[in-house]
C-alpha cells in the first residue's frame, strides 16, 4: 500500500479493522433504529457479502494498478453486479422480512 | 466579557446535556441526526465506516497493484522468498509431457537455431556459401539438416533478409522512439555480458580455447579452480542440497532445484572449449557430470509486459550468468568440478528439460516452462558437477492442463510459431509435446524492433501465469492447482479471455511488415524516450495497454 515506508502500512490496516468495528456496532444501531430483529447467522451472512464485495473492488482496483484497467472494469461490473444484488437479496430476507402473523 | 446566549453560555447550561443513558428519539420518523449521541455516531459512524472500508480496498488494490514490490522474482532472494511456492505437496514421479513415447534421442548442435544460424552466417561472411547458390551446395552438416527441412531453410533466408534490413533502419536512426530500451539492452549486453569473443562472466572454456589454442575439455576446464586436493566431504547429500539452494539464492537467484544429470538431454557434437565448439566431439559424457543445479531469474516486468520493442532477455540472462558464475567458483572452492551452463549460447544441455526433471516447473504450449512464482518469464542457467545431491522431483500442479484449454500465447504470437493444437501431439526425440516452430519464432526476432533485432518475448507476457506476486493472482496460483474439478482454472480462463483484451498478432509486426509495433502494455515512462530527451518529436502512437 504505501512502498517504501516501515509504518504506514501498519497503521492503514489498523485503521481498516478499528472501521470493521464501526461498521457492525452501526449496522446493530439502525436495526435497532428500526426495531428490527437480525440472527447472528444473518448479520454475519450480510457482513460477508460486504467483504466480499470488498475484495471484488480491491480485485478490480489491483488489476487497475497493474495497468490491466480494462480487466479492472471487467472484474468489478462482472463479480460487483451479483454481490449488489445478493445484498439486497438478503437484506430483504433478513431485514425487511414480513412480520409472522 | 461575555454576553448572555453566547455560544459558550449554551455549551455549559446543564439544561443543554443529554445523559449518555438517556433514551434518544426511538421514531424512525423524526429526524435526529443532528443530536449527537453515543447512539448516533454508531449510525452515521457505522455508514461511513462502510464507505471508507470500500474505498480502503479500493485504494489498497491499486496500490498493491502499481507497487514495485509486486514484481514476483525480486526483493527476497536471499533468503529464497522469491520460491514461495510449496512444489512439496506436487511432486509426482515424472513430469506432463516427460513420459517417452519412441526411442528418445539426444539433441544435436543444429538441433538449437543459433548454432545453425551461426553456422550459415559463417559461411556466408568467408564467402564459401551465398543464397544464390542453391540449398543443394549449402555445405556441412547444416546443409544436410535444411535440406531435411527445406520450408524451414525458405524461413531461415527470409529471416536473414528482414534482420538485414532492421539492422540498416537502426544505422539510420529510424528507431529513436526505442533510444532507451536500446540503451538498456546494450547497457546489459556489452557493459556486462560480452566480450570480444563472447562472454566475460562467467570464464567461457571458448574463450580460453580461443585465447590459448589448448583445448579446454570439462577433465581440465570444470576443475581449473580446484585447490583442495580432496574436497569437503558434506555430512549427508541433504546437507548439500540444503546449502547449494541458499547460496544459489543468495548469489541471486529466484528459484532454484537440483536434480540428477541425465544425458537424454545434451547436445552431441558439441563442447565449449574445444575445437569448433565441439563439433566433432561426438556422443560423450564427461564422467564427472552426475548432478545438476538449476535456477533461473525473471526478466523485468515493465519491460516484459512492453514487449516486444521495450524488452529485453540480456536484463535476466546478464543475472542468471552471474549467478551461475558465483556457484561454479563456490563449488570449485570446496574441492569439486563445476562447469556453468549460462545464455545465450553457452550450453551443453537443453535446460527445459532439466527444469521439469528438477520440479521447477511444467511445459507450456509455447516450448518454455512455466514455474508457478514467475510463469513463462524465468531465464534459467544451471551448474552442472559431481556433488551427491538429495534430488529433486517433478512437479504436477496443472499448467500442461490449462495450455489445453488456453491458447492466447498461439492466438497472440506474431509469427505463427506456436501450436494451436488442443494436446500435445508432436513426437520430438521421444516426448509427446507442443512444438515451437523456431523457424518461424525467429523470423519475428528478425524483424524485431529491438537494437540487436532479436527477441520477442510476446508469448512470455501474455501467459496467465506471468503475472505480478499480487493477492490476486497468488490465490488464483495456490487455489487453481489444488481444485479437482477443474472450475476454477476454466472461471480463470473465462476472465482471462473475455475481460482482458491483447493486440492482436500482427498489430505486433515491424512498420515495414504491415504492423502498428504494438507492444502488450504501453512501456513506463523511463523507456521513452521523448519523456526525457529534448528534440524528440513523438510521430508514433502507443498501441498497447495502459
Amino acid at each position: 500500500m504505501f512502498p517504501g515506508t516501515t509504518i504506514l502500512d501498519y497503521l492503514f490496516w489498523m485503521g481498516m479493522g478499528v472501521l470493521q468495528v464501526l461498521v457492525i456496532a452501526g449496522a446493530y444501531e439502525w436495526l435497532k433504529y428500526y426495531k428490527k430483529k437480525v440472527a447472528w447467522w444473518q448479520m454475519a451472512a450480510m457482513y460477508g457479502c460486504f467483504l466480499s464485495f470488498c475484495l471484488v473492488v480491491a480485485g478490480g482496483t489491483t488489476l487497475m494498478g497493474e495497468y490491466e484497467s480494462h480487466g479492472g472494469y471487467y472484474f468489478i461490473g462482472y463479480l460487483g453486479v451479483p454481490h449488489v444484488i445478493i445484498m439486497a437479496i438478503l437484506v430483504k430476507l433478513f431485514v425487511f422480512k414480513k412480520a409472522k402473523a | 466579557m461575555a454576553e448572555k446566549n453566547e455560544a459558550m453560555d449554551i455549551i455549559t447550561d446543564p439544561k443543554n446535556y443529554t445523559k449518555l443513558d438517556q433514551e434518544v428519539n426511538d421514531d424512525p420518523s423524526v429526524d435526529d441526526c443532528a443530536n449527537l449521541s453515543r447512539r448516533n455516531f454508531l449510525k452515521v459512524g457505522g455508514v461511513a465506516a462502510a464507505a471508507a472500508t470500500l474505498a480502503g480496498a479500493g485504494a489498497a488494490g491499486f496500490k498493491i497493484g502499481r507497487s514495485d514490490d509486486a514484481y514476483t522474482g525480486y526483493g527476497r532472494t536471499y533468503q529464497g522468498g522469491d520460491m514461495f511456492f510449496n512444489r512439496e505437496p506436487f511432486r509426482v514421479k515424472t513430469a506432463a509431457m516427460m513420459e517417452p513415447v519412441g526411442k528418445v534421442e539426444r539433441p544435436d548442435r543444429y538441433d538449437f537455431i543459433f548454432d545453425r544460424l551461426k553456422e550459415v552466417v559463417g559461411l556466408l561472411q568467408k564467402g564459401e556459401w551465398n543464397p544464390g547458390m542453391g540449398l543443394e551446395k549449402l555445405p556441412g552438416k547444416v546443409g544436410e539438416y535444411y535440406r531435411k527441412y527445406p520450408e524451414k531453410y525458405r524461413i531461415m533466408l527470409d529471416s536473414l533478409e528482414k534482420r538485414a534490413k532492421s539492422r540498416e533502419d537502426w544505422e539510420k536512426g529510424k528507431h529513436e522512439r526505442y533510444t532507451l530500451p536500446a540503451a538498456y539492452t546494450e547497457a546489459l549486453a556489452h557493459g556486462g555480458m560480452y566480450n570480444r569473443y563472447g562472454s566475460t562472466v562467467p570464464e567461457e572454456p571458448d574463450d580460453a580455447y580461443k585465447e590459448t589454442g589448448e583445448p579446454q575439455p570439462p577433465e581440465k576446464w570444470d576443475y581449473r579452480h580446484v585447490k583442495r586436493e580432496k574436497p569437503m566431504e558434506f555430512k549427508s547429500p541433504k546437507h548439500a542440497t540444503d546449502l547449494i539452494k541458499r547460496m544459489a539464492h543468495l548469489f541471486g537467484t529466484s528459484i532454484v532445484g537440483i536434480g540428477k544429470f541425465d544425458p537424454r538431454f545434451m547436445f552431441t557434437n558439441k563442447m565449449r572449449g574445444m575445437p569448433n565448439g565441439g563439433a566433432d566431439w561426438g556422443d560423450k559424457v564427461p564422467e564427472h557430470w552426475k548432478s545438476i543445479i538449476v535456477f533461473g531469474v525473471p526478466m523485468y516486468w515493465d519491460q516484459t509486459y512492453s514487449a516486444i520493442g521495450y524488452c529485453t532477455s540480456y536484463d535476466a540472462y546478464f543475472r542468471s550468468r552471474i549467478t551461475a558464475g558465483l556457484l561454479e567458483r563456490f563449488i570449485n572452492e570446496l574441492g569439486y568440478p563445476a562447469r556453468a551452463q549460462f545464455p545465450g549460447y553457452h550450453y551443453e544441455i537443453m535446460m527445459e528439460p532439466y527444469m521439469l526433471t528438477t520440479g521447477l516447473g511444467e511445459y507450456s504450449r509455447s516450448g518454455m516452462v512455466m514455474v508457478p512464482e514467475l510463469g513463462c518469464n524465468v531465464r534459467p542457467a544451471a551448474v552442472v558437477t559431481n556433488i551427491d545431491f538429495e534430488y529433486d522431483e517433478p512437479i504436477s500442479v496443472k499448467m500442461s492442463e490449462f495450455c489445453m484449454k488456453c491458447k492466447i500465447c498461439a492466438e497472440t504470437c506474431p509469427s505463427g510459431a506456436i501450436s494451436f493444437e488442443d494436446e500435445p501431439t508432436t513426437v520430438v526425440r521421444g516426448f509427446k509435446r507442443w512444438l515451437l516452430d523456431d523457424e518461424k519464432c525467429y523470423s519475428q526476432w528478425a524483424a524485431g524492433h529491438t537494437v540487436d533485432a532479436l527477441g520477442c518475448r510476446v508469448c512470455i507476457g501474455v501467459c496467465p501465469y506471468s503475472r505480478k506476486n499480487t493477492w490476486i493472482h497468488t490465490l488464483s496460483r495456490e487455489i487453481e492447482p489444488r481444485d479437482p474439478t477443474g472450475l476454477v482454472a476454466s472461471g480463470l480462463l473465462a476472465m482471462q479471455k473475455n475481460f482482458f483484451k491483447y493486440p492482436k498478432g500482427e498489430d505486433f509486426q515491424a512498420d515495414w511488415l504491415g504492423g502498428k509495433e504494438a507492444v502488450y502494455h504501453n512501456p513506463p515512462w523511463y523507456l521513452r524516450a521523448e519523456e526525457v530527451f529534448k528534440d524528440i518529436e513523438k510521430t508514433w502512437e502507443y498501441h498497447g495497454m495502459d
